[in-house]
């Protein structure tokens, strides 16, 4: 199965470190994926994975003393032009005008990601103004206009109130509609819902979904929530210790995962129906290894149910292709047999 | 915004008239009274008659209840007639009207450096945490904090004197202290002043600088500078729009307690460097007894305080729209 859509993101053995006083945190350790035009593609794993850094490595807001250490991230620009954002000045004028300008991001906390001192048109004004040249008159139209496209209610009140005064359900749509203000190419969503209540949760969802089909963009999705991937993306990653341990269709790795660490993901996850056929939930065994001493060989063999003992402890697997299109890092992922899990039938109406 | 003011006007009425009595009392706490102090000054070789005393003490209206002195006190005050300083022998009016100027001439410079100086170097610490320049200037704040400032002014009319062969201190250097008025005066004059400023800020700089950091340092870490960055602002745009802005709001809010710790803070420095500011006079008042001149000036610092309160309430508003009027 080949994809003729043009890469838009290329992320290759992207290496992100801390250089803390306690030694070197390798939060992201050799992450490569890549995202096309148009293309949603999830990324999965526990808190502490490296998903937010590798994010952040993106766009090079990447928060001290993390630093990228080595590794390419290729983007395509809206000219055409490959670039490598690793090299760029993380304060410098090419790597500002993608920011927001190409790759727009969105955050976690709706209740904290916006200025609580300006106004929500101040905040979007700003945005459309830094990237595109348009008096301010202008930028106001524009910033009513796309609150109105994520179905604000009355935008034209909401553009002069402070983020204090409206619900967090609110506050996430207006942070999506100072993401898309710009038109970006790759929309960066980083646990966009997970703060939210589970019907706001689902609004946003759809809402993210029909904005995605109108504007054309990409989306790279993180989320910890396996049914939000299941809902919003086509191909989903899966990162555990800085690495990106699986890479499949969001059908595959539901259906039929290469990776224990997918599989333990998978089968922890409560479904519904599951106590009548007598099956128990199976949490992960053990906790994530202490950041500042990765485990030897495989990161994952300290909880792997499959751990051989010998391979697994001393020879670090390496990503390769075992299907078409589909990654994994593991050195028996041919010969396990996972079992996947039933379809995540449900989806949000776009 | 124009409701608020007029409410808070009201409010501050009544805090006025409650400042008054609190001021009035506390001047009659310590035991005796002017005429005690003033006999205790006089040289050992006089008598003073029990007759003469009671003549003193009616005669400055010691004698009467309290609350009558209070309110003879105050209904004179709403007259703008703030009674007679015993010592000077001169209208409370008088005296004051010779410093009060001089002091806010002095202070308010003092408040504008303590602010320009203080937050740029806040901001920087905060921005620049732990580089060596941040360490430099946090070295430096603490040992500034840690010194008084009458300290500091002794070392700089030592220094001064010793090396520079000037006079440090007072309003004009001796050539130009008994001169006509003249612009040599006027530029003497600015000179002293803004060496003044100087020693008598540093412990507010040093002070502010602290807050400014640290305020900002929490702010820097929140989500919504990180928006701002994935926005693709400018590193210094950014940071001066919003993390500057919150933090930005309990320096403003100090505003209140600035003007009249300058004023009132600031007697001792203001001994030393030999500057006729309110601050001599209030500690003068105070030793003595002269209860009049020390309840005036108390009271015109209270007042002094409110408005602070009242000019960092509005700042506050404005840098804060979640603060609600």
């Amino acid at each position: 199965m080949t994809d003729d859509r043009h890469l838009l993101l290329e992320i290759d053995e992207l290496k992100t470190h801390y250089h803390t006083p306690q030694g070197i945190v390798k939060a992201v350790e050799g992450a490569s994926l890549t995202v096309r035009e148009g293309q949603a593609v999830g990324i999965v794993g526990e808190s502490g994975c490296g998903k937010s850094v590798m994010l952040r490595s993106i766009l090079r807001i990447v928060p001290k003393p993390g630093q990228i250490a080595s590794g390419k991230i290729r983007f395509r620009r809206k000219t055409g032009e490959m670039v490598d954002l690793t090299g760029m000045d993380a304060n410098g004028r090419p790597i500002r005008d993608i920011r927001g300008g190409e790759i727009a991001m969105i955050f976690q906390e709706p209740m904290s990601s916006l200025s609580p001192v300006h106004t929500i048109g101040d905040q979007i004004m700003e945005a459309i103004q830094l990237h595109k040249k348009v008096p301010a008159a202008q930028a106001r139209k524009m910033a009513i206009d796309i609150l109105a496209k994520v179905a604000m209610p009355r935008p034209e009140q909401i553009i002069d109130q402070y983020p204090y005064e409206i619900s967090g359900g609110m506050r996430q749509r207006a942070m999506i509609a100072m993401a898309l203000s710009c038109e970006p190419r790759l929309l960066i969503a980083d646990e966009p819902t997970t703060a939210l209540d589970v019907t706001t949760q689902a609004q946003i969802l759809a809402l993210m979904r029909k904005l995605q089909a109108e504007f054309g963009m990409a989306i790279l999705f993180v989320t910890h929530d396996l049914g939000v991937v299941a809902q919003m993306t086509e191909y989903v990653v899966v990162m555990y210790m800085g690495q990106v341990v699986e890479a499949a269709s969001v059908d595959d790795i539901f259906f039929a995962p290469k990776h224990p660490y997918t599989h333990a993901l998978l089968h922890s996850i409560p479904r519904l129906g599951q106590r009548t056929t007598g099956q128990r939930l199976e949490p992960i065994r053990g906790t994530v290894p202490d950041p500042f001493a990765r485990p030897s060989g495989c990161p994952f063999h300290t909880r792997c149910n499959f751990n051989d003992g010998r391979r697994c402890i001393s020879e670090v697997p390496v990503l390769r292709e075992v299907g078409p299109n589909h990654q994994a890092r593991c050195h028996y992922a041919e010969t396990l047999a996972l079992a996947g899990v039933g379809a995540p039938t449900e989806q949000v109406p776009a | 915004m124009l409701n608020y003011a007029i409410r808070r006007s009201g409010q501050m009425l009544v805090t006025v008239f409650v400042i008054s009595v609190i001021a009035f009392v506390v001047i009659q706490l310590p035991p005796g009274d002017f005429v005690n102090s003033y006999l205790a000054t006089l040289s050992g070789g006089n008598i003073v008659t029990q007759d003469a005393i009671i003549a003193l003490r009616s005669q400055f209206g010691l004698d009467e209840n309290i609350v009558v002195q209070y309110w003879r006190w105050f209904t004179n005050l709403l007259q703008g007639n703030m009674g007679i300083s015993f010592q000077y022998q001169r209208t409370v009016l008088d005296l004051l009207g010779e410093r009060l100027p001089l002091t806010l001439a002095i202070t308010i410079p003092t408040a504008i450096f303590v602010y320009l100086v203080a937050i740029p170097i806040g901001i920087y610490s905060a921005v620049r945490q732990y580089s060596p320049t941040d360490y430099l200037l946090s070295f430096v704040g603490f040992i500034f904090l840690a010194i008084p400032n009458f300290l500091i002014a002794i070392i700089a009319i030592y220094i001064g004197y010793r090396y520079f062969g000037g006079s440090v201190g007072g309003l004009f250097s001796p050539e130009y202290e008994l001169a006509p008025w003249s612009l040599g005066k006027v530029l003497n004059m600015l000179q002293n002043m803004s060496l003044a400023i100087l020693i008598i800020g540093t412990g507010g700089v040093a002070a502010t600088m602290r807050v400014m950091r640290g305020m900002l340092l929490d702010e820097l870490s929140q989500a919504y500078v990180e928006t701002a960055r994935a926005k693709g602002l400018s590193e210094w745009r950014l940071i001066m729009k919003y993390p500057v802005r919150v933090a930005v709001s309990p320096v403003l809010s100090t505003i209140g307690f600035v003007l009249p710790a300058l004023i009132s803070g600031t007697e001792i420095t203001a001994t030393v460097l030999n500057i006729p500011t309110t601050g001599p006079l209030l500690l003068n008042a105070v030793r003595s007894q002269d209860m009049f001149l020390a309840a005036s000036i108390i009271f015109v610092l209270s007042i002094l305080t409110v408005i602070g309160t009242f000019i960092s309430d509005l700042l506050l508003v404005w840098a804060d729209p979640r603060i609600k009027l």
